[in-house]
């Protein structure tokens, strides 16, 4: 092989990802329409579709105020909610098993989502928190959350920062808040109890368009910062000393990618509750699929990450209709069996 | 021409002295290997000269202080192949090409795919350009981080014991391919090395260590003396020469 052709090959390489991000966002799109469509209000798909570009676009076409109403006002946003909370939860997975090299790593095993709950739930029985009103449980979910993450990242800075030690750190605080949780959980009342429940399901049914804008800056500052890095990202998953020697301060990109990392888990499950499932899954899928280079790899994961939350959701609200599943509990249901099957076919030799 | 120079590097881990004072130099064009015992020194050493470790003392590379220098400059001369290579799930072209990071934007020029491929073909590892990393043998995988720092188009090499999990035959390639990159290329390589016959086989001038101290530096020929060895590494063994070449038999451990 000479070096024309090992360039070609690479370059047919890098079509065949970008076609499989294209695809992605195809699905997406198709997903949108179809889940926008699910309920009792007898909307066509087509409707559906006419309704949102009528939304975007005012005067383009002529909708019914009722197609109008149902889909901006009680559906879209929940969908949009589900694409960004999933591209988010993904996209944080990916950088956190990137800079870690561990397969494990993910916003529930490092102790970032029991320590949402763990604030939800001395929010609601408790009623102490951060913030006050509305945004009580929200406010001490997000904080507890970032504050999981401190301590994970303080204990293994402390120690020297090995992977192996923000993963143990993180599974001993996951224990530790779930013990708190369960604590404030056998004091409190049958109804904080069933509200702490519920919140920990981790559910769509609470998206708002001012919750989509939050999550959607924060997203929209986050992924084009961590895109515009994705070679350093790429380095530091050869290891923190290869990265040192091709010029990266690791330390520093470390805490700032972990940084981020949460702050984007945060900001989601605050929302939504704790979707554990798809922040450690997606990232392995897209791997298998595009390798390692984050350039396409994040991205890639996002867009999973995003189809397989709307999917879910979209399937959690129709199998019980008009009783609504849990999203939380639908990713695990769907989502565990395709990635075992795809270990199984696989192999798990790489990840 | 000295393009490396160590001038009294003092390093410790919590209280435990690991290196003291080491003091070298490393011409172009030369290949020097570190030897000594577990635990004498030699990755510490190695770490401490790409500036991965922090060491007291000074590292000038072609008169410039190291210490002086950033990350990204560093990069620019000093290439480090680990001991122990991760397995990520890239292709190899994309392993090879992260040695360009010290050069590349954000996209891929045609000069960095062309720098990558070139070495690929001089290594001899083209074939399986589009593998993973984590399918190749030990010895495959070796000449993939070698190829890695090659492209990265430095002065230096810093190579941590690169033969240590490869049979003869591969311990035997990789090391003439680092003698022959040194005298084509000009490179100065330095390579941390357990086996002695091999080091004095393919190195210009040998380091011996010992508990982080320098114990003598200078060709294979004059270094390596039964009582040399005795005294590094506490065996009783016979030097003996074959074609200008000192090779060692070992008789036993001295007690």
């Amino acid at each position: 092989m000479d070096t024309g052709e090992l360039r070609q090959r690479y370059a047919g390489i890098r079509r065949r990802r970008i076609l499989f991000l294209l695809s992605l966002v195809g699905i997406l799109i198709l997903l949108t329409g179809i889940s926008v469509t699910l309920g009792s209000a007898g909307l066509s798909v087509g409707e559906s579709y006419l309704a949102i570009i009528a939304g975007i676009f005012p005067g383009t076409f002529e909708v019914s105020d009722l197609a109008e109403t149902i889909v901006w006002d009680y559906r879209l946003h929940r969908v949009v909610f589900a694409v960004l909370a999933g591209f988010g939860l993904a996209a944080a997975g990916t950088v956190m098993q990137g800079i870690l090299r561990n397969p494990l790593a993910s916003p529930f095993t490092l102790g970032i989502a029991s320590a949402a709950s763990c604030g939800a739930a001395i929010a609601i029985v408790l009623g102490a928190g951060f913030a006050g009103g509305e945004y009580l449980v929200v406010g001490n979910a997000f904080l507890f959350a970032l504050l999981a993450a401190c301590v994970i990242y303080g204990m293994s800075r402390y120690h020297g920062m090995s992977s192996e030690t923000m993963i143990l750190a993180g599974i001993a605080l996951m224990y530790l808040f779930s013990a708190v949780t369960s604590l404030l959980q056998y004091f409190g009342t049958a109804n904080q109890v069933q509200e702490v429940v519920f919140w920990m399901f981790g559910s769509m049914g609470r998206s708002s368009w001012l919750k989509v804008a939050i999550v959607g800056t924060v997203l929209a500052i986050a992924v084009p910062y961590l895109m515009l890095r994705a070679w350093d990202l790429n380095a530091l998953a050869e290891g923190d000393e290869v990265a040192a020697s091709l010029g990266i301060p690791v330390e520093r990109s470390m805490a700032i990618f972990m940084l981020i990392a949460s702050l984007v888990t945060a900001v989601v499950i605050c929302f939504c509750g704790t979707i554990g499932f798809i922040g450690l899954v997606a990232p392995h899928i897209t791997r298998m699929i595009t390798g390692g280079d984050h350039r396409i790899l994040l991205p890639a994961s996002g867009l999973v990450g995003a189809v397989l939350l709307l999917g879910a959701d979209s399937l959690a609200r129709t199998v019980l209709a008009p009783t609504v599943i849990p999203v939380g509990i639908m990713t695990a249901f769907i989502g565990v069996p395709f990635f075992i099957y795809l270990f199984m076919r696989r192999g798990s030799s790489r990840w | 021409m000295v393009r490396l120079r160590a001038e009294n590097l003092r390093f410790s881990y919590n209280d435990k002295l690991v290196l003291r004072d080491v003091s070298f130099s490393l011409e172009s064009g030369e290949v020097l290997g570190l030897v000594g015992p577990n635990g004498s020194g030699k990755t510490t050493l190695i770490k401490c000269l790409s500036q991965i470790l922090k060491p007291e003392g000074s590292v000038f590379l072609e008169e410039y202080d190291l210490k002086k220098m950033k990350r990204q400059e560093i990069a620019k001369k000093i290439a480090y192949v680990p001991q122990y290579s991760s397995k990520g799930s890239s292709t190899v072209f994309e392993t090879i090409l992260m040695g360009r990071r010290p050069y590349l934007t954000w996209s891929v020029s045609q000069e960095d795919e062309e720098r990558v491929a070139e070495t690929m073909t001089l290594l001899g590892i083209e074939e399986f350009a589009f593998r993973q990393v984590s399918e190749l043998s030990g010895g495959e995988r070796q000449r993939v981080m070698i190829a890695r720092a090659l492209v990265q188009e430095t002065g230096v090499i810093l190579l941590d014991e690169p033969t240590s999990s490869l049979d003869l035959h591969h311990q035997m390639g990789v090391m003439s391919l680092v003698m022959r990159l040194a005298e084509e290329r000009g490179l100065s390589v330095i390579v941390s090395i357990h086996d002695l016959n091999l080091a004095a086989r393919y190195c210009h001038r040998l380091l011996v260590l010992r508990e982080g101290s320098v114990m003598g530096c200078g060709s294979p020929v004059n270094l390596l003396t039964s009582e040399m060895v005795q005294e590094v590494y506490g065996i009783e063994a016979l030097v003996k020469t074959e074609a200008g070449i000192p090779y060692i038999v070992p008789v036993k451990p001295v007690e």
